[in-house]
């Protein structure tokens, strides 16, 4: 994993979460995003447009050709771009795992309940 | 009733959040944006459906059908945009819906991006402005006038106030509190530009160039000047003669304000004060030198 990678906004780690099940378009992105993140992420046309444009420019995901009556532009995900996300759920990962032994420790010494997640 | 309306108001580049609130609110009210525009909108009446707008600035969208796709996707349509690059985006409104529905920027980052394209156009113009504040002040101390007062002051202002917009749209979080000072200082801002045309097209007015063949065997010869208002003038006199000649300005009590001259091929620059009223510029030759005919002088004054 590459240690010196900045982590992902929320929007970009669920546009490429989404992608990873197969292409799709920004408004069904956007509705997966919804639903995976149970009504708390809601990615925005413009949100979408500048994270979409930067993600191709990465060169994370690309565009699918689409038929010429269909507006609507499809993504998918690419080999680099299924790297970053599987990259940042290894760092989230090792960040909730530091977060639990830490808490362990925490309760074991003290006896305090953990508070339900 | 009038199907179409203009509105002419403007809105600083870091209360583009007011400008969508009015828009909705208008929406509400049966009028409808056709156009946007930086110092006028264009209206139509329809009352029979309502929007609720989202304002974007990108003054170089890498892929104009990729951007307006995107955003037709979630229901927006394109309304217009500016020469500047910001563009009108309009939804139909449905009370069912959450309110964050109608933003189009939905995490900090990007709207952090969007706010720092701004302030980036907006740092390089107030850092601009204020060079040109600097070298009007400059000019200034060469040359007073009231005209040049204003528009230092203005450019000042201006630069002032378009470096604190930029810093205040690119923290967002606080740019929609205490906007009253910077609306107040805007209005400086445009108040004191007014106040320089003003002065400038008076002045403009003032100006006046002479030229005259002046025989020193018919006495002193007399040139009655109007001041329209109090400001710094500059009387630029050349004259070109066989004799020694003085030029002096006085007001109606005869005080002299200005006094120059003594040699021939004279050029010379006298600045100063005059309160509004009516001065005499005189030209006399000077009886001690020797024999001198007739000479042509110019005077400008400015």
């Amino acid at each position: 994993m590459d240690r010196g990678a900045e982590p992902l906004t929320e929007s970009y780690f669920y546009i490429l979460l989404c992608l990873y099940r197969g292409p799709n378009h920004g408004y069904g992105i956007m509705r997966q995003t919804l639903a995976l993140s149970e009504g708390h992420v809601r990615i925005g046309s413009g949100t979408m447009y500048g994270a979409t444009g930067n993600m191709m420019k990465k060169g994370w995901i690309e565009e699918c050709p689409v038929q010429e009556a269909d507006r609507r532009r499809l993504y998918r995900l690419t080999e680099a771009g299924r790297q970053a996300l599987l990259d940042e759920i290894d760092r989230l990962r090792h960040l909730t795992a530091a977060a639990d032994s830490m808490m362990i420790e925490r309760e074991e010494k003290c006896g305090i309940k953990r508070r339900a997640m | 009733m009038r199907n179409k309306k203009t509105r002419y108001v403007m809105y600083p580049a870091w209360e583009y959040r007011r400008e969508i609130e009015d828009l909705n609110a208008l929406s509400d009210k049966g009028w409808q944006l056709e156009k946007g525009g930086c110092f006028h909108s264009v209206f139509y009446r329809d009352e029979s459906v309502r929007y609720r707008y989202a304002l974007d600035y990108d003054q170089h969208i890498d892929d104009p059908a990729r951007y307006r796709d995107t955003f037709a996707e979630q229901g927006w349509q394109f309304v217009s945009d500016t020469f500047n690059g910001w563009h009108f985006f309009r939804k139909k409104y449905d009370p069912a819906l959450p309110p964050e529905e109608y933003d189009i920027y939905t995490d900090e980052q990007s709207v952090q991006d969007m706010a720092s394209r701004w302030s980036r156009l907006g740092y390089v113009f107030g850092t601009v402005e204020l060079i040109c504040a600097a070298l009007d002040l400059f000019a200034l101390l060469r040359h007073p006038s009231m005209t040049g007062v204003f528009v230092s002051l203005a450019c000042l202002l201006l630069g002032v106030v378009i470096l604190v917009g930029a810093w205040r749209i690119r923290r967002q979080e606080t740019a929609g509190r205490s906007r009253k000072s910077m609306r107040w200082c805007f209005g400086v801002v445009l108040a004191l530009l007014a106040l320089g045309l003003v002065f400038g097209l008076i002045r403009f007015e003032a100006t006046s160039y002479s030229e005259y063949v002046y025989d020193p065997d018919q006495g002193p010869w007399t040139w009655e000047m109007s001041v329209p208002m109090p400001d710094y003038y500059t009387l630029d006199a050349e004259v070109k003669t066989d004799a020694n000649v003085e030029i002096t300005v006085t007001d109606k009590r005869g005080s002299v304000l200005a006094r120059m001259g003594g040699g021939q091929d004279l050029q010379a620059r006298e600045t100063m004060f005059l309160l509004p009223g009516r001065y005499d510029v005189t030209v006399r030759y000077d009886p001690d030198t020797p024999e001198g005919t007739a000479g042509a002088f110019r005077f400008e004054v400015d």
